[in-house]
């Protein structure tokens, strides 16, 4: 057994040296094996479908339009409904008195400023 | 160094115990990899090719090099692919060099920092590249995954490797190499006396064993951590793309690295052939046994475990590998 002391810097040196040689023969033997193996070159998939299946790549304007209702205009609908619907008479005056709070507020601004 | 030195050292990188030792070694593994899963699942496993079936993960290397046609996607580089395994193949084959195994042995002071830059970190890039070449939503997610583990999983592995080197040097005042670490490694976790120091020591090792093979077992995409290829999510993950010679790279890549784990477990944390002299017959076997053990172990898990979510991959190896292994290695340096 033959031990050969160096300091740290020599030794990732020599490593990196011999890791090169041994890169290099594995990219002679990959380019030998590679001229030999049968090659097909295929189209991604996407879920079993061709990639083609997404050639519209943008959806349409009736699909925006009831996507954002479905998922917005719904979310909102049932913010407010949990809001009100409560089945309690002070829960609605509250929430009316808010609004009307709010847009007495925002009147009085508009009203200030001009 | 002389030429005929050059030249021997070439040999070592190429045959023993470099390129074609770890190759052979790591089609040895993947039969008892296999064998050991099929028993565990009531199967035969490979059987038929050569004695007990030893060939088989060679003739299934060999087929997928030279039979099977490879599918290559358009966008994708396969050469690309294959090129940056060769790397993490080059890189494992030069590391055992630095090992105790090695006939023609290189050593520094620090030396485990050049053990980590070959094992660690140029196989994560040249795996990480290797799969990036392949463009695709499976791969994408796949990619994401084994680079959030690798942020855990490899800190922790490095961790685990450096914490025998420290012990060996603040208690026995050794050089900071692998071959001091590796020869005190067995006498650290099996102390002959019972005093504090000494105790202390040995369960900072058993923290370190305990680290590293949960850390590797992350690393290698073992279960339960392999939601990285989860066949029933993303089909196979950054290899669903693999195909022929470049899947066989894969698989010689990922045997190897499993070789070479399993032999810096078995050398830097349980002391490789001690307590004999590693060039003896005894010291050879025992060597053998520990990589076996150390191998078996880590199948064993693979085997008898189902797969965690990726959320929870991180977790599980923070907690019982990252953070003991981080509180081993402050507590060996002020021991």
């Amino acid at each position: 057994m033959r031990v050969t002391s160096l300091n740290l810097l020599d030794l990732v040196l020599v490593v990196s040296v011999l890791l090169f040689c041994v890169w290099l023969l594995l990219l002679v033997l990959i380019c030998l094996f590679m001229r030999r193996a049968t090659v097909r070159w295929g189209d991604v998939y996407v879920g079993g479908e061709e990639a083609s299946s997404l050639s519209i790549s943008y959806p349409s304007t009736t699909a925006l339009y009831w996507g954002f209702t479905q998922r917005v205009l719904k979310e909102v609908y049932r913010v407010l409904r949990n809001a009100v619907h409560t089945g309690k008479l002070s829960d609605w005056a509250s929430y009316m008195s808010l609004w009307y709070l709010i847009l007495m507020l925002i009147a009085l601004a508009i009203v200030a400023s001009s | 160094m002389d030429s005929s030195f050059v030249l021997y050292a070439l040999f070592s990188a190429l045959v023993y115990p470099g390129l074609l030792f770890l190759a052979f070694l790591g089609f040895f593994s993947e039969w008892i990899e296999r064998k050991t899963i099929a028993r565990a699942q009531n199967r035969m496993g490979p059987s038929y090719v050569g004695r007990f079936g030893l060939l088989q993960p060679l003739v299934d290397f060999l087929k997928l090099l030279i039979v099977k046609e490879e599918v290559v996607p358009r966008g994708s580089s396969p050469f690309l692919a294959k090129a940056s395994l060769a790397v993490g193949v080059a890189s494992l084959s030069v590391s055992t060099l630095l090992l105790p195994i090695s006939p023609v042995r290189f050593e520094a002071v620090g030396d485990i920092v050049a053990v980590i830059y070959l094992v660690i970190v140029l196989p994560l890039v040249s795996l990480s590249i290797a799969f990036a070449s392949y463009p695709n939503p499976y791969v994408v997610v796949g990619l994401s995954r084994f680079i959030s583990i690798a942020v855990v999983a490899e800190p922790a592995f490095a961790t685990s490797l450096l914490v025998p080197c420290v012990l060996a040097s603040r208690l026995e005042g050794s050089p900071f190499t692998i071959a001091a670490a590796s020869s005190v490694a067995l006498s650290l976790l099996l102390p002959g006396s019972l005093n504090l120091k000494e105790l202390i020591a040995s369960t900072i090792m058993i923290i370190a064993l305990v680290a590293a093979i949960v850390s590797s077992q992350a690393k290698l995409k073992l279960k339960p951590f392999d939601v990285v290829e989860a066949e029933q999510e993303l089909i196979a993950g950054p290899l669903t793309e693999m195909s022929g010679p470049t899947l066989a790279f894969y698989k010689l890549f990922r045997n190897m690295e499993i070789v070479v784990h399993s032999l810096l477990i078995s050398y830097v944390l349980l002391g490789g052939p001690a307590p004999y002299d590693q060039w003896t017959l005894r010291g050879v076997l025992t060597a053998f046994l520990k990589f076996l053990l150390v191998l078996e172990t880590m199948i064993l898990i693979r085997s008898t475990f189902g797969r965690v979510r990726v959320e929870d991959v991180i977790i599980v190896v923070a907690k019982f590998s990252l953070i003991p292994v981080l509180v081993a290695l402050v507590v060996a340096s002020i021991l």
